[in-house]
């Protein structure tokens, strides 16, 4: 059975797959971003161009 | 993290002189660039545009147009944004003004110095690090002095946290020193010629590493930290999101630097190499439109705004053009895109997206916007900005589409085959004929967007000249010198989440490694593994338990160490195959080197065509395709270019390849009364060409009190010449120059009463060099040098 999976050239995709998760991370990570409630320190920094 | 409690307050005066001049330095340097590119893409449609002068011609100023808009234009722009932004993100005035002038000054010298040497012949050929060694020298000068300056000014600020552009910043300083070192290690031949270090496929490879990190790290990086800091100014808001820009920032300082080997697809590079070009290129999709939505999110309920205040307009369209040039490079990374767009118009539609849409709107809107700011004034007219933007845009989009269709049409003709099997488009010059009306169009693009830049100039001019220059001040609580709390920053620089990193990778290694199917799967399931803890971890990292990056944020040393790891990791796997393997010298069955170094003739011949810089319009790589083998002969071996310094594989075909045409199936292509008549005036020949006249090389001399020394530097850069052909060199060139000479005086180009003058003449030498293209024995894999 693994043989017929590797012969086959499954292990192709194994790159996509993992590009895939990878997009899949960055996703979860920009939904994430915008949805977490907001950190002091975040605000404080990005307070920082505007200060002067 | 809690700040100590300030000592004292202080007055501080930022310097914004160097900030004015930086300004008008990229405003008129630019314009100069811009111009030189109009007058190129002009003489596409008409050689004559050169007016048969050799400093005039496509091949010399190219490359001054490339090298003017990346290092005049959009470099003095970053160091304007780059001192105004970083003096008040760290609430401190640049340390040293020594420093910043020494800076302004050796950067303008390096571009006066490209101006009167790329037109005169005095160039590396290797695109975007053509200046030669002197000139490196000065640019190297330039950018310590710069980045002392900032690490100085980083070290007495008066803020504790880094902001996200700085962190940009850091990033390209380091990048670029390392990159610009590394590419351009050379030695010096004479006071206006040097040798490469790497040659051939290693020097492909060196050269897109650097040529692919100079867009990120110089066109990209600090224009990022550019927007992070003038959009919310502009704006009256603040970034839509620092988590994301933490993201943005890290994701895309590790992932740009692998990318390089994309320039390289389907050439003699071996594969792997190829493959790791595109998985991290398509990755790179990803961080790219994250930084773009935060910029673009930055205006959220304020897009009324951007209707009526120009900056914001310019400054949205150029995030926009980001986006669409960092979705139009993934794409053609892919290599069936790739395929077809390479070495077409197509790439040059891409870099305009990014080079006038990215780069040129973001100066025009942080220029729209500084301005004012720094002659205590408000801006002339926001009606001539807006036309700005529009003439401008209409440019750019012109420019692109036409690029577009060009390149892809030449791209499709190429390939194109009768029913026979035969190449249906034997002429280059019917395919030339065919894109000429997108040629007219770029141009006419080209020309609408320098308007525009001339509208911003008289605009910047009318609003400087209305108020005087006036230096931003600030009252700053002065940071108390300490030791950061928390834990040590060896500590946190190889905390959780560098080895993460780390072992994503080694996991990423495996997988790829297609000789061991086991290895793969575990690799796989490995980074999965590592992906899916990272996920948790940043998640749980939210709940303000976990402030790993707040420390790393006021560390600058754990910082730039990190931004050093980062790099050198793609760094190296990229280089060090290629530095290992490059050295193994193929022999044929009989011992001898299957690539013989080039006779003293040749390298002459070659180095002429370095310095006139045929590179621009041909390339030497056939890629294994069946009508490049039709038109072009056996695809291009890794061994064949070992012995050139620089490589000379080009990226674009004006004209046809040139890899095999002084072998074609066996036999010359071309007689050399062919090549005599055609470098004097291709049209003699070839019917419609648009490949300039090359007349001078027929008179103008080779300087052989060089070329002995031309031999030796190349034996200690490892060719093997022998102690005879170096003493010898001389009279082996005369030899061989006047066989040529004889013959072609049979053939009647030359007088016979001229045999003496014509020996020593460029044009003879390079007819040797392009006759000797594809003279390579072909040799047996297992004899290495191979893939
Ligand atoms: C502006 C772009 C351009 C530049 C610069 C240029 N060429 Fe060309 N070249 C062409 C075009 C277009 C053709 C095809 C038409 C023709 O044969 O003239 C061509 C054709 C050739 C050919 C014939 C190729 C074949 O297979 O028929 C040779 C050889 C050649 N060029 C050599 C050179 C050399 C050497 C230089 C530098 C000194 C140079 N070219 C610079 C555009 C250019």
């Amino acid at each position: 059975m693994f043989r017929a999976l590797f012969e086959d050239g499954v292990l192709l995709d194994l790159p996509v797959v993992s590009m895939l998760a990878f997009f899949a991370l960055f996703a979860g990570v920009l939904v994430w971003t915008a949805s977490r409630r907001r950190r002091p320190h975040y605000d404080r920094m990005s307070q920082l161009p505007l200060e002067d | 993290m809690t700040d100590t409690p300030a000592l004292e307050t202080r007055r501080i005066v930022y310097d914004d002189g160097i900030v004015r001049r930086f300004t008008l330095a990229s405003v008129v340097f630019g314009l100069v660039g811009l111009l030189v590119g109009l007058l190129a893409a002009i003489q596409m449609s008409f050689w004559q545009a050169n007016f048969d002068t050799p400093w005039l011609t496509f091949s010399r100023i190219r490359p001054l147009h490339t090298n003017a808009v990346i290092f005049a234009l959009v470099g003095n722009m970053m160091f304007a944004g780059v001192y105004y932004s970083t003096q008040r993100l760290l609430k401190t005035r640049m340390p040293s003004d020594f420093l910043s002038r020494l800076h302004f000054w050796s950067w303008q010298a390096v571009i006066i110095g490209a101006v009167v040497t790329l037109p005169f012949g005095i160039t590396q050929s290797k695109e975007y690090a053509e200046l030669e060694w002197f000139l490196d020298i000065g640019v190297v000068v330039s950018w310590v002095a710069f980045a002392i300056n900032f690490f100085w000014a980083l070290a007495v600020r008066n803020e504790r946290n880094l902001y996200v552009a700085i962190w940009f910043y850091i990033s390209t300083i380091i990048t670029i020193a390392v990159l610009y070192i590394v590419n351009n290690l050379a030695l010096p031949v004479s006071a206006t010629k040097s040798y490469g270090v790497f040659s051939g496929a290693q020097d492909a490879l060196t050269q897109w590493w650097y040529g692919h990190n100079a867009v990120a790290f110089f066109l990209t990086t600090p224009i990022l930290g550019i927007m992070y800091y003038f959009l919310p100014k502009a704006a009256g808001r603040p970034v839509y999101s620092y988590r994301l820009s933490i993201v943005h920032f890290w994701a895309l300082v590790f992932i740009y630097i692998w990318a390089g080997p994309h320039h390289l697809l389907y050439t003699a590079l071996p594969d792997w190499a190829q493959t790791l070009g595109m998985l991290f290129s398509l990755m790179l999709w990803a961080p790219s439109w994250g930084g773009m939505l935060n910029g673009l999110l930055t205006l959220r309920g304020a897009w009324h705004r951007v209707r009526e205040e120009p900056v914001l307009k310019f400054f949205v369209a150029g995030v926009t053009f980001y986006g669409m040039s960092t979705f139009e490079g993934p794409l053609l990374s892919i290599k069936s895109v790739s395929a077809l767009g390479h070495y077409t118009d197509w790439i040059i539609g891409h870099v305009h997206g990014g080079a006038l849409g990215w780069n040129g709107f973001m100066a025009a809107g942080m220029f729209y916007w500084l301005v004012p700011q720094l002659f205590g004034t408000k801006l002339h007219s926001k009606q001539l900005a807006d036309l700005h933007f529009w003439i401008g845009m209409v440019g750019i989009l012109l420019y692109v589409a036409s690029m577009w269709i060009g390149g892809i049409t030449s791209g499709l003709l190429w390939r194109e085959m009768t029913d026979e099997g035969t190449l249906r488009w034997l002429q280059w010059t019917e395919i030339i004929d065919k894109i000429q009306p997108m040629y007219f169009a770029r141009s006419f693009g080209g020309f609408l967007f320098i308007l525009g830049w001339v509208l911003m100039i008289w605009n910047l001019w009318k609003t400087a000249t209305s108020g005087k220059a006036v230096d931003g001040e600030a009252e700053v609580r002065v940071l108390a010198p300490r030791v950061a709390a928390g834990p040590s920053t060896a500590a946190i620089v190889f905390g959780t989440p560098t080895i993460l990193t780390v072992m994503g990778l080694v996991a990423g290694f495996m997988m790829i490694d297609s000789s061991n199917p086991v290895l793969s799967v575990v690799g796989t399931v490995f980074l999965v593994g590592v992906l899916a803890v990272t996920g948790v971890r940043a998640f749980w990292a939210s709940r303000d338990r976990f402030r790993w990056h707040d420390m790393i944020e006021s560390r600058p040393l754990g910082f730039t160490l990190l931004v050093v790891l980062a790099v050198l990791a793609g760094g190296l796997v990229e280089l060090l195959p290629g530095i290992v393997l490059q050295k193994e010298v193929p022999m044929t069955a009989s011992g001898e080197y299957a690539v013989r170094p080039y006779t003293a003739l040749e390298l002459e011949g070659r180095d002429v065509y370095v310095s006139e810089g045929c590179y621009v319009c041909h390339s030497q790589m056939i890629r294994p395709f069946r009508d490049e083998f039709l038109r072009y002969g056996e695809p291009s071996r890794i061994e064949e270019s070992m012995w050139d310094h620089p490589f000379q594989w080009g990226s674009k075909r004006t004209g046809p390849d040139l890899a095999r045409i002084g072998n074609f199936n066996g036999a010359d292509k071309y007689p050399h009364s062919w090549h005599w008549q055609h470098m004097i005036d291709p049209r003699r020949i070839s019917a419609g060409s648009t490949m300039p006249r090359y007349q001078w090389l027929a008179d103008d001399r080779v300087d052989l009190a060089d070329t002995s020394g031309k031999l030796k530097a190349m034996k200690a850069l490892g060719v093997p010449y022998t102690d005879e052909q170096i003493e010898g060199a001389v009279d082996d060139y005369r030899r061989q120059a006047a066989e040529i000479v004889d013959a072609l005086i049979a053939q009647g180009e030359i007088k016979a009463d001229e045999r003496e003058d014509k020996i020593e003449v460029q044009l003879i030498a390079l007819i040797a060099y392009l006759q000797r293209l594809g003279d390579n024995a072909v040799v047996d894999v297992a004899s290495g040098g191979g893939r």
